[in-house]
């Protein structure tokens, strides 16, 4: 229908002549705490050893070698526990943060001992077995992904053991915790005392 | 044979029609509130759904949220001697209220206007009368209902909620 143009001015007109607007009333809404996340990997103050024994006889059969924590804190016997906290808020594109959990094991088993003097063993000899398949969440749904599966270290700078949103509310909360038994693969090698250092790193963004 | 229309039928029926446009247009009229006492009103307290500090609670799903009593100055001197109703509105749009049911405000009313509650786009009515005095005036207690998985923080803060109130006057 083609309105006649008299229509849209006596419109305009009757827009400018109407009440001027005001200020709303405004609820403001309160402020929460911050993100924040928290790790364990093992003992709270300290940094843990898990050591592998390897007898001649074993030595290079293939057989696992469990190892045994300098100080078991996982729900398992010989087991490490990784446990982390999330206390996560919805920002962003209408998304709850996600959690990433990360190993960093590059830098190799270096050998310590003269017998295998310059020799470097790579990480991904060290494989383990994880438990407590649990993972308790505030939110409203839990990720297949959300606890870390078994495996073993790849030797890289960011091994992603874990990749998990937490839940779908604007204030979620989620709770890792699995118990690790590492345990070595025990190919054949060169004989020596090797050690090595891995760094998990948890990140919510 | 149907009568044809001749050309002076045409400009009346234009009128009538744009009688009733204005008509319309003008049925809601937003009312000047500046005279209250606050504009930006804090929260009082906020509760998750166990009725638990919001601030700590972890996983919290919904968030009641008080604001306590405040008061309200409407000037109504426009439409003294009018018969009209008054009602309170949010917009249909507020950051971070992700769908219109995230969000329910709810007040107990004073000596003078109802108690009721309402959602984003979802006017309630207040008041119904004849606007007798330049300004009215009452006291609302208010709350709000947040649904914490339709909704996104705002820099670290839950939603705002702003409410104003509009006015219908009748015939």
């Amino acid at each position: 229908m083609n309105r006649p143009p008299s229509l849209w001015l006596i419109l305009w007109l009757a827009w400018l002549v109407s009440p001027a607007s005001h200020a709303d009333i405004i609820l403001t809404g309160p402020t929460v705490q911050p993100n924040s996340l928290s790790l364990q990997v093992g003992s709270l103050s300290a940094i843990d050893r898990v050591r592998f024994d390897v007898s001649s006889g074993q030595a290079g059969n293939g057989t696992p070698i469990i190892g045994v924590p300098s100080a078991p804190t996982g729900s398992q016997l010989n087991s490490v526990l990784v446990r982390l906290v999330s206390n996560a808020y919805g920002t962003g594109a209408g998304l709850p943060p996600q959690i990433t959990l990360t190993a960093d094991s590059s830098g190799g088993l270096t050998c310590i001992t003269t017998g295998c003097a310059g020799q470097v063993l790579p990480f991904n000899l060290i494989g383990w077995t994880s438990y407590d398949h649990t993972l308790s969440s505030g939110g409203s749904s839990a990720s297949t992904t959300a606890d870390i599966a078994s495996g073993r270290f790849d030797g890289s700078a960011s091994q992603r053991l874990l990749s998990y949103r937490s839940g779908s509310s604007a204030m979620s909360s989620a709770t890792l915790s699995n118990s690790l038994v590492f345990h070595y693969l025990n190919p054949p090698r060169l004989a020596g005392t090797y050690q090595g250092r891995v760094t998990f790193t948890a990140v919510q963004f | 044979m149907p009568p044809r229309h001749t050309p002076l039928t045409s400009p009346l029926l234009i009128c009538l029609w744009l009688s009733t446009t204005i008509g319309q247009a003008r049925a809601f009229e937003r009312l000047d509130d500046s005279a209250s006492p606050r504009q930006h009103i804090a929260a009082v307290q906020a509760l998750d759904e166990n009725g638990r500090p919001l601030a700590s609670s972890l996983g919290a799903r919904q968030a009641l949220i008080h604001y306590g009593r405040i008061e309200v100055r409407l000037n109504t001197a426009p439409y003294l001697g009018r018969r009209a109703r008054i009602y309170g509105v949010l917009p249909p749009m507020l950051p971070g209220v992700l769908t219109p049911t995230a969000l329910r405000l709810s007040w107990r009313g004073g000596r003078l206007f109802d108690s009721g509650q309402l959602r984003p786009d979802e006017p309630a009515l207040v008041w119904a009368g004849i606007v007798t005095t330049p300004v009215m005036s009452d006291s609302l207690d208010l709350r709000v209902l947040l649904d914490l998985q339709q909704v996104q923080l705002q820099q670290g803060q839950l939603p705002n909620a702003a409410l104003r109130f509009e006015i219908e006057v009748l015939p």
